[in-house]
């Protein structure tokens, strides 16, 4: 039998998944959106400095002259050339706690988010595509986990196991078990709609399974739902994470968040009120601008706009 | 009564005029676009202008102007007058004061038009309060006129129903009575028997007549559709892509159409050949067993048909409102069905809304697993076959849809849609890429087409696509669901074409299913005519349609608006009373005490 | 009607039921309660941590455990507390505390939501419908408690500046007596002000920012249309038709708030130091107080189902639709 060489097999792979050779003043769906999405200056604004803050904090603790664990003799100064932030009352440089402190509350948002929207699309589509009893079973389980105040259920889990090296990472994960309900509500409603939509019987009728039909059909055209959701979930997960970390059950020292910060410096908004502002300058940014970031996605995303 | 004034602008000023209307509607960080240009109409007391027009035509903006219902983002210039009065420019109160007191709006969609959370009395009462000072028991006694007359049955009660415990037709009917509450001077009827069914919309058509010569308004009617216009128009202006291409009364337009356009319109249009002849009365009572006109087997070639169905049914539960909801009948959606299509013919299937028709072809692809019944294809049990023989049967039976926006996922090329049914059926990759590019060239597109996404092209070129899809896998029979009603007419026709040339090429057998009984007179070679689950009729389409036998067959040949005013006038409606026919509903027997203690109502079937 | 309710309020028992078991067996699995004890320098004598783990019901199995804490609650009993706490009294008295705070941060979330929906609706991109969604956005992204510590700061100003302590920054009012009725009043609102301010901001954001795309929806819709060829003055078809009908999908956001807000009422009431459920659920879980996290999260899943049904009820009141069909 001849069998193709591993090259055309490739290019045979490439075609199958929509990647055709690339031509020239055609129309693509992705482009479009993007050149939507450029159109909002907020959003673009919010992404340029969403960008920045996330180097400030990873690329920024290793050239700082300071680090957030070591202490220095300037005890309680306000921000100046030499300590941007100030310091603490023990001589810690504040802009190294928030470098560290907000590569943490990222790394902890941005787990979530991919573990919880990754999960919530999945269960969802499932679910709004099989139906009948799996679907009732699925969903009450949804039901069951909004029950309770995801805060309340973190904060006592997190608290059981807290510290050491990955603690943070323990965190992301009872965030993540804790809200990934809410993208399967929205996935679950968005496919209960497309699935009856003529597409999608056409494709069963040529024969296609459950998986190709979730996976190839449904899932693509949830993308935008999905991603304005997940926006949503890393603001939230931001929230989440610093006010765990506020009541003293999520990350502990001698590791920092944002919101291990501020609880530290609440004792001090009076005679220190720099302790308090930078951190929670970085919360709000942060969530501001995943928030404009998620209005210009949902604007450019919108299946009604995209008609011609 | 009011004499109606054909003439406009006979006496004096006419009731409304319109002269160089140019609107455009602002876009955010685009160039505005313009919807209409330099538009001139006029309309006189009592006249019916009738303003034609494909999608895309502009026909509904210059209406939305004269009520200054405009989209706050739309630019309007030129003038529009009302007995004389220049209403661009005039206030907001002035404004409101014509709408809906001297003009009244019947919109396109009863089912969006009519707010679903007050009941359809207290909507109508608003109208009457906003231009009227009445006692509420005169407002009520009014309203309760207005639903009388436009033929609501149980009219008392039915004030206090909501929108959505209504029947499209009865909503309709709703909307027009609101329309008519303040005895106004003019109706626009806005495509406002578009999403009815053909039956219902020779009601509301009759209605709205009703109602124009009860309040001597004058009616515009807004359409598409050029045989609702015949009949009822006393002039009528053609739209074409913002500008209106000719105007004249209804035998010019129709007998001497001076513009290509309007030529093309109306060649466009497919029209029943035959016209019925309904002035026998029918000795067939309605729930007679189904009438078998002549020759209906001996259509096409010899030998087994291609696709039989034996006593099909499909039963769906109703269930109880109780605390604990139980099944207490069942819905017979399709009441066993017997049917045949010979190889290279193509049966038409035709029904209204709820007649079952697409229960009954989706059960063929199994979505829906029939209740009763044994389907046929190629002499073989559909359900009874091993599952390779199933693949194979998949590969010979394919469907194209009725909405070509929905039929094509958004998020594909035009390459990955026609060739996932080869994917998925494990085709030879080559053979495959080779069949779509031969295939885009056959359904009339080129290859380079190949590489977009479906939302780049039309509806008529969407619908091509979903008809190459159908055919990559060499299919024999193909099961068209409505495949041009969503259309305009000149593209519908265009698509018709092309599915009689590929049935000849190819020699492809369809099962064509439409409500539109001028289509599959003009494509089909027998026809079947479905009511409530059943077949109420069935035969060669020329005979069928010359010498209808049922009362219902009858009563929707009677009802399909012909394109010729000449015809249409003198045409008489049958009605066709649907309360000599059985419920589709069927109560399951209970016992116990069960039943009477939670069997509750049962749900009104819709 | 009554069925769609006696329906409801029957898939309310399992489902607290299941609940109540999920959330046992997790919190069950999830650490030793005695971890803290065991690690004591010195440790504590044998004797003394068999008698807490008896008392605390670890020598049973765990089946048998939740048993004995489910049946217990019928009577009443909470369960044992590492710190001798009656779980049950102290429910009731936080309860109290904490549900004047949930319901009056709720009520004017939700009024002020609908002010800014309307005037974002009808003023669509004007400066004012600009400012408002800057401002919902703004308060989405403010930590509660970072907010409530801001309006702390304000409040000490202002008292400052009125010479006399007009709002309290800390407590939540208990102990504290007022002669006559005015400045019974005063207390009150003194009181209840900054927190149910800061409770109230981030619910008002999110249901203000769905509000004001339901009410645009409505107002761009044909039964706005057809209400406005009808001749209606345009007040009466903003809030007779546009927003009493997009009113019911606004009450879906706000049912699916109610778990959000009572974590962060946890948080609020932690900034003003209040003795309500928020102190008891931190003071329980810092002391690994197991039967009072249990009673707690009970009592909160109880809370977010009624606020559930209600906002159920109210949907089926505001649309017919639903009446029906179920």
């Amino acid at each position: 039998m001849p069998s193709s060489t591993p090259a055309s097999a490739m290019s045979d792979r490439a075609v199958e998944i929509g990647q055709a050779p690339a031509q020239e003043q055609v129309y693509r769906p992705w482009r479009a959106i993007a050149r939507k999405f450029f159109s909002y200056k907020a959003s673009v604004v919010s992404l340029v400095i969403l960008i920045l803050i996330v180097l400030f904090a990873f690329a920024g603790g290793p050239l700082w002259k300071y680090s957030y664990a070591v202490s220095t003799s300037d005890l309680s100064a306000p921000p100046s050339w030499e300590h941007p932030f100030g310091t603490d009352h023990l001589g810690y440089d504040l802009m190294a706690g928030v470098m560290r402190g907000t590569q943490r509350s990222l790394s902890i948002a941005g787990t979530v988010a991919v573990l919880a929207t990754l999960i919530g699309s999945i269960w969802g589509a499932v679910a709004g595509y099989v139906g009948g009893w799996a679907d009732s079973l699925l969903m009450r389980i949804v039901d069951l986990i909004m029950i309770f105040p995801l805060l309340a259920v973190a904060a006592f889990l997190a608290r059981q196991s807290q510290g050491g090296e990955h603690g943070w990472l323990l965190v992301a994960l009872v965030l993540a078990t804790l809200s990934w309900t809410v993208l399967a509500r929205v996935v679950r409603s968005v496919v209960l709609s497309l699935r009856t939509r003529e597409f999608v019987i056409a494709a069963k009728i040529a024969g296609a399974g459950p998986v190709r039909i979730i996976f190839r059909h449904l899932l693509p055209n949830t993308v935008g739902p999905i991603i304005v959701a997940a926006t949503v979930l890393v603001a939230s997960a931001i929230l989440s994470e610093t006010a765990l970390s506020y009541l003293g059950f999520g990350v502990q020292p001698p590791d920092t968040s944002l919101g291990l910060l501020i609880n530290q410096a609440q004792g001090a908004i009076s005679t220190r009120p720099w302790l308090f502002y930078f951190p929670g300058l970085f919360i709000i940014l942060i969530a501001l601008c995943v928030a404009f970031i998620g209005d210009g996605l949902r604007a450019a995303l919108d299946p009604k706009q995209q008609r011609k | 009564m009011s004499e109606s004034v054909h003439i406009a602008g006979g006496t004096g000023a006419p009731l409304v005029s319109v002269s160089g209307l140019t609107v455009s509607f602002d876009r955010h960080r685009e160039e505005p676009i313009e919807a209409v240009r330099d538009v001139s109409w006029s309309i006189g007391s009592g006249e019916v202008l009738a303003l034609v027009g494909e999608s895309g035509s502009g026909k509904s903006v210059s209406a939305l102007a004269v009520m200054g219902l405009l989209p706050r983002n739309a630019r309007v210039a030129g003038s529009i007058r009302w007995r004389g009065e220049e209403l661009l420019g005039a206030s907001e109160k002035r404004r409101r004061a014509l709408r809906g007191s001297r003009i009244g709006l019947v919109p396109q969609d009863p089912m969006t038009s009519l707010n679903p959370v007050y009941t359809i009395g207290a909507q109508i009462r608003e109208g009457i309060r906003a231009h009227q000072k009445l006692s509420e028991r005169e407002m009520a006694e009014r309203t309760l006129e207005l639903l009388e007359t436009m033929g609501i049955p149980h009219a008392r009660e039915r004030m206090n129903s909501y929108p959505h415990e209504l029947s499209g037709g009865m909503r309709q009917r709703v909307v027009i009575a609101m329309a008519m509450a303040n005895n106004p001077d003019l109706i626009i009827a806005d495509e406002a028997t578009t999403a009815l069914d053909v039956t219902v919309q020779a009601q509301v058509l009759d209605a709205l007549k009703k109602a124009q010569a009860l309040t001597g308004a004058a009616l515009l009617l807004i359409t598409h559709d050029l045989g609702v216009v015949a009949g009822r128009a006393d002039r009528v202006a053609v739209m074409q892509r913002g500008e209106v291409v000719e105007q004249g009364t209804v035998d010019e337009i129709f007998y001497q159409p001076a513009s290509s356009y309007t030529r093309k319109l109306l060649h466009s249009i497919p029209r029943l050949n035959h016209t019925p002849d309904l002035s026998a009365p029918s000795d067939v009572a309605p729930d007679a067993e189904v009438i078998h006109s002549a020759f209906e087997r001996k259509v096409g070639a010899e030998g087994a048909p291609i696709l039989s169905m034996r006593n099909v049914g499909k039963h769906f539960p109703v269930y109880s409102r109780g605390v604990i909801r139980g099944r207490v009948g069942v819905i017979k959606a399709v009441a066993g069905v017997d049917l045949d299509v010979e190889a290279g013919t193509t049966l038409g299937i035709v029904g209204e809304s709820g007649s079952g028709k697409t229960t009954l072809i989706r059960s063929l692809f199994n979505l829906e697993p029939i209740t009763h019944g044994t389907i046929l294809f190629d002499g073989q049990d559909v359900h009874r076959m091993p599952p390779r023989d199933r693949r194979r049967m998949r590969k010979c039976v394919q469907m194209v849809f009725q909405d070509p926006y929905a039929s094509l996922d958004p998020m594909m090329t035009v390459r990955d849609i026609l060739m996932e049914p080869a994917v998925i059926n494990r085709m030879d990759r080559k053979l495959a890429e080779r069949r779509v590019m031969e295939l885009l060239e056959r359904v009339h597109l080129k290859p380079e087409h190949a590489a977009r996404y479906p939302n780049e092209f039309s509806g008529g070129q969407r619908q091509r696509i979903a008809i190459a899809r159908a055919l990559m896998l060499y299919p024999r029979l193909l099961v068209l669901d409505e495949p041009v009603s969503s259309l305009d007419v000149s593209i519908q026709a265009e698509v018709l074409t092309l599915l009689k040339e590929l049935q000849k090429d190819l020699n492809l057998s369809y099962l064509f299913v439409s409500h539109d009984l001028s289509v599959v007179a003009e494509i089909a070679h027998s026809v079947i005519v479905m009511y409530r689950g059943r077949i109420v009729e069935r035969g060669r389409v020329d005979e069928l349609f010359r010498n209808p036998k049922h009362p219902y067959t009858r009563a929707l040949l009677s009802a399909v608006p012909i394109p010729d005013p000449r015809t249409e006038r003198r045409r008489e409606r049958i009605v066709f009373n649907s309360d000599t026919l059985a419920s589709p509903i069927t109560p399951v027997e209970r016992t116990g005490m069960w039943r009477r203690l939670f069997g509750g109502r049962t749900q009104e079937a819709s | 009607m009554l069925a769609y309710l006696v329906r409801r309020l029957l898939v309310m028992i399992p489902m607290m039921l299941i609940a109540s078991f999920l959330m046992f067996v997790v919190i069950s699995f999830s650490g030793d309660p005695l971890a803290e004890l065991k690690t004591m320098q010195p440790p504590p004598p044998p004797e003394v941590l068999h008698a807490m783990a008896v008392k605390l019901r670890l020598d049973q199995p765990l089946l048998d455990r939740y048993w004995m804490w489910l049946s217990g609650l019928f009577v009443g009993d909470f369960g044992p507390s590492i710190h001798n706490i009656d779980i049950g009294a102290e429910l009731v008295k936080r309860l109290g505390v904490s549900l004047r705070l949930l319901a009056l941060g709720i009520v004017l979330a939700f009024l002020m939501a609908v002010a800014a929906s309307v005037i974002g609706a009808v003023l669509q991109f004007s400066w004012a419908d600009h400012i408002i969604s800057f401002v919902a956005v703004a308060m989405i992204s403010m930590p509660v408690f970072w907010l409530a510590l801001q309006l702390k700061r304000l409040a000490i100003s202002i008292n400052q500046e009125l010479g006399f302590r007009l709002l309290y920054t800390s407590g939540d009012g208990a102990g504290m007596t007022a002669s006559t009725p005015w400045d019974r009043v005063l207390l009150l609102i003194g009181v209840l002000a900054l927190p149910t301010i800061a409770l109230s901001m981030q619910a008002f954001g999110t249901w203000s920012r769905y509000g004001r795309v339901a009410l645009i929806d409505a107002l761009n819709s044909e039964y706005v249309k057809l209400a406005r060829a009808k001749g209606l003055s345009e007040t009466r078809v903003v809030l007779a038709h546009g927003l009493r009908t997009s009113l019911a999908p606004m009450l879906t956001v706000v049912a699916a708030g109610g778990a959000g807000i009572l974590g962060e009422s946890v948080v609020t009431e932690t900034v003003f130091q209040w003795r309500g459920m928020g102190d008891l659920l931190v003071t329980g879980i810092q002391n690994n107080d197991v039967y009072v996290v249990l009673g707690w999260l009970l009592v909160a899943g109880l809370i977010i189902m009624v606020f559930n049904l209600i906002a159920d009820i109210l949907y089926a009141v505001l649309d017919p639709r639903i009446r029906y069909e179920r």
